[in-house]
């Protein structure tokens, strides 16, 4: 292997790895703008130049590889290329690089969304010039709808094509391209044919510039007072990792703000959905918006549901419960709910001796993007829910037979509400859910259940990937978290549970089930006691 | 430690005179005498005003523009910038089409959590806050001293009433910057680029 010297490091670098990769590899930030590990190298940018010994000019770290040397010819007697990533050379390159893209930037950070996580901004505050020496007329190209979500604003442009490599690599869409040249270059789409596609709110992510903004999250709120959240996209059963941002803390008079979630941007993880989410997950925060919430608990008198208090709710489901043998009871998980609250459930049931399912989760349309540059083709999952993989080994369940498991059943416990389709009503029917549909609807008692998004917990997509979820606000209403809601059950039908935070059920629920038993739980839950979870019983 | 002991005891003059006081009471007396032709220091507050200078830290106001809109693009420097947390914006869209995009729906100062640090003023990239030389503020509940962005755009135009030579100096002082070559931009539209190639 060949070995080179950046800076004063020895590094081995690989047959095909560049300078750049070797760099990051020991620590060496090189700047970039159109350099993106899932995309085709193109050098546009020349933010990446380097100084390489006997080279006859700097060249670009994110395309140049370094072939071995014959034995006599190697520098110092063993490197085969020594590379200079920060001297005075590479620094005056990057000065011109910055002065160069600034010429015709607006520079209006004030009113631009990206400012604060802006590379532009970055990399001249780092390595750019203080002032400007052009006293030309700026260039201003007019702004452009691109389509559905995306607004180009042209004049911030910086070129790095990053967005059109992408239409073209990835989503394969190619509605993008650039169009005119040289100091006119601007990014466009065709006549009649807008950035439509399920995967283009990434080319938002992408863009190091505020180009590209997304029309959702325009004048949102000012990304510097963003808290970021790791967490799992419950749109498919996939399982793209994706990252929540919510409001840093709450400023002066700011109900209406806070738990809310922002944004939703992929977070990179190589086995599952590499830097991508499709637009179903990155918006579908917004499509909940659109449902009603469930907020209070709520008990039928007469024909109609009834917002009645936590103990009144839960002193009427226990009644229900205790009023049968427990063979007549079922209880009914869901793809929707965690691992760990599939688990109680399954738990409450053995003890309890009662019948057992899961439901079916919604069943939607696939899309899978493949073209010819990108090895891993990202697929939109028709299955879409989380977590069905995870329900069903957990409750150790082949598959769903909820008409065949709720056939002489009497009181019927639910989890999740999205629409079950249910043969018959059976004589009670307690929910606990998030949102009102068609089984909420019929129901005697309704539980509010907390989102993904006010809850921590587990998901194991269709590949059996387990992958946690982290909480990101609070709790809408007075929903509770359905891990929550069934300790405090088990406790009205006699079992003592008692759980500190989810962390502890994981805990368990590896020692229990035997597909879970290999689970690095150190790795998913790093900090048992921290994940402020307190159980209210 | 050592102590320095100091005996204080009773002053005893050598006359009779020195023990009656009558001296330094007279003295006294002309100190007082003195300060009755002097100029008064003591302003007769709340009918005469004193005049504060012009980078007095008072009340803060929203700045109008030509158009007579507040000049905030509520890009949210000052909030950001403020030590006491004490203003709260949020944004809102003018129009795809409009050229100022971005304005703010709210924008509320809690006047009685300000330190008027003038942290705000320093951030702003727009010129939109400014102090004015108001201080006596008075109202009867908490809530009033949160001021929204009525009220502060208000505070400018009684500012601009009472001191009319200022505005001119201000606005004067920043398109004066804003003409400087950096902030230079002009439009150059489509029939113009397409000529070109």
């Amino acid at each position: 292997m060949p070995l080179v010297k950046i800076d004063s490091q020895e590094v081995e670098i690989g047959k095909n790895e560049t300078v750049f990769n070797a760099a990051k590899r020991v620590g060496i930030d090189i700047p970039f703008y159109c350099y993106h590990p899932g995309l085709k190298i193109v050098a546009s940018c020349r933010m990446c130049l380097v100084d390489m010994v006997g080279a006859p000019k700097l060249v670009p770290a994110c395309s140049t590889t370094v072939p071995e040397l014959p034995e006599a010819k190697k520098i110092e007697g063993k490197f085969d290329a020594v590379i200079f990533t920060d001297n005075e050379k590479v620094k005056t390159a990057r000065r011109a690089v910055l002065e160069f893209l600034l010429l015709n930037h607006p520079i209006d950070c004030p009113i631009c969304d990206k400012a604060g996580e802006c590379k532009l901004q970055d990399y001249s505050f780092e390595h750019g010039n203080d002032a400007s020496r052009f006293t030309e007329i700026k260039r201003i190209p007019e702004k452009k709808d691109l389509g559905p979500s995306i607004f180009l604003y042209t004049s911030r442009c910086i070129m790095c094509s990053r967005c059109v490599r992408f239409t073209e690599e990835i989503s394969g869409t190619e509605e993008l391209k650039v169009t005119y040249r040289g100091w006119h270059a601007e990014i466009d789409v065709a006549p009649e044919k807008p950035l439509n596609n399920k995967m283009m709110g990434n080319v938002v992510d992408l863009c190091p510039v505020g180009c590209l903004i997304d029309k959702h999250e325009r004048f949102e709120g000012r990304v510097w007072n963003f808290v970021h959240t790791d967490s799992v996209c419950p749109g498919c059963s996939k399982g793209c990792n994706t990252t929540l941002d919510t409001m840093k803390h709450q400023k002066l008079n700011l109900e209406e703000l806070v738990d809310q979630v922002y944004r939703i941007r992929p977070r990179e993880n190589m086995s599952v959905n590499q830097w991508w989410i499709c637009d179903d997950g990155r918006y579908h925060l917004e499509a909940d918006k659109k449902k009603t919430r469930i907020m209070v608990p709520h008990v039928k008198q007469g024909s109609k549901l009834a917002e009645v208090s936590w103990v009144e709710a839960m002193s009427v489901t226990l009644q229900k419960i205790k009023a049968v043998s427990t063979k007549e009871v079922a209880l009914i998980g869901s793809p929707y709910a965690s691992n760990e609250e599939n688990y109680l459930l399954g738990k409450l049931a053995r003890l309890l001796g009662t019948g057992l399912d899961v439901s079916k989760p919604i069943y939607g349309d696939t899309q899978t993007f493949k073209t010819d540059k990108n090895p891993h083709p990202f697929t939109i999952e028709s299955e879409k829910a989380p977590n069905y993989r995870g329900a069903k080994t957990i409750l150790n369940l082949n598959d769903s037979q909820l008409d065949k498991t709720l056939a002489d059943k009497k009181v019927v416990v639910l989890l999740g509400s999205h629409n079950i389709e249910l043969k018959s009503k059976p004589e009670t029917l307690i929910v606990i859910g998030s949102f009102e549909d068609t089984v909420t609807a019929q129901a005697d008692v309704l539980l509010p259940a907390a989102l993904f998004t006010e809850t921590s917990g587990t998901y194991t997509n269709k590949d059996g990937v387990v992958q946690k979820f982290n909480r990101a606000i609070n709790a809408l209403g007075e929903s509770k978290a359905i891990w929550q809601i069934l300790v405090e059950l088990a406790a009205g039908l006699g079992q003592s549970w008692y759980y500190e935070n989810v962390g502890d059920i994981a805990k368990e629920m590896t020692e229990n089930v035997s597909a879970y038993k290999t689970l690095e739980l150190d790795k998913l839950y790093p900090q048992f006691s921290t994940l402020n979870e307190q159980m209210v019983v | 430690m050592a102590v320095n002991v100091k005996n204080v005891s009773m002053a005893r003059g050598k006359s009779w005179v020195d023990l009656t006081y009558i001296i330094p009471v007279m003295k006294g007396l002309a100190i007082t005498l003195r300060h009755l032709f002097k100029r008064k220091l003591v302003l007769q507050y709340p009918e005469e005003k004193k005049v504060l200078p012009p980078n007095y830290r008072g009340l803060h106001m929203l700045t109008r523009d030509e158009k007579g809109r507040e000049k905030c693009v509520a890009c949210e420097m000052c909030s950001t910038a403020c030590p006491a947390d004490c203003i709260r914006i949020v944004a809102g869209d003018g129009g795809w089409e409009d050229s100022r995009e971005k304005h703010p729906i709210v924008f509320e100062i809690d006047e009685l959590r300000c330190i008027y640090c003038g942290m705000c003023v320093e951030a702003c990239p727009e010129d939109a806050i400014d102090m004015t030389d108001m201080h006596n503020l008075a109202d009867y509940t908490r809530q009033d001293f949160i001021y929204d962005k009525e009220r502060l755009l208000g505070v400018y135009d009684e500012y601009i009433k009472r001191h009319p030579d200022r505005a001119k100096r201000r606005d004067g002082q920043f398109k004066a910057m804003k003409n400087s070559s950096y902030f230079t931009v002009n439009d150059v539209h489509h029939s113009d680029q397409h000529s070109s190639h």
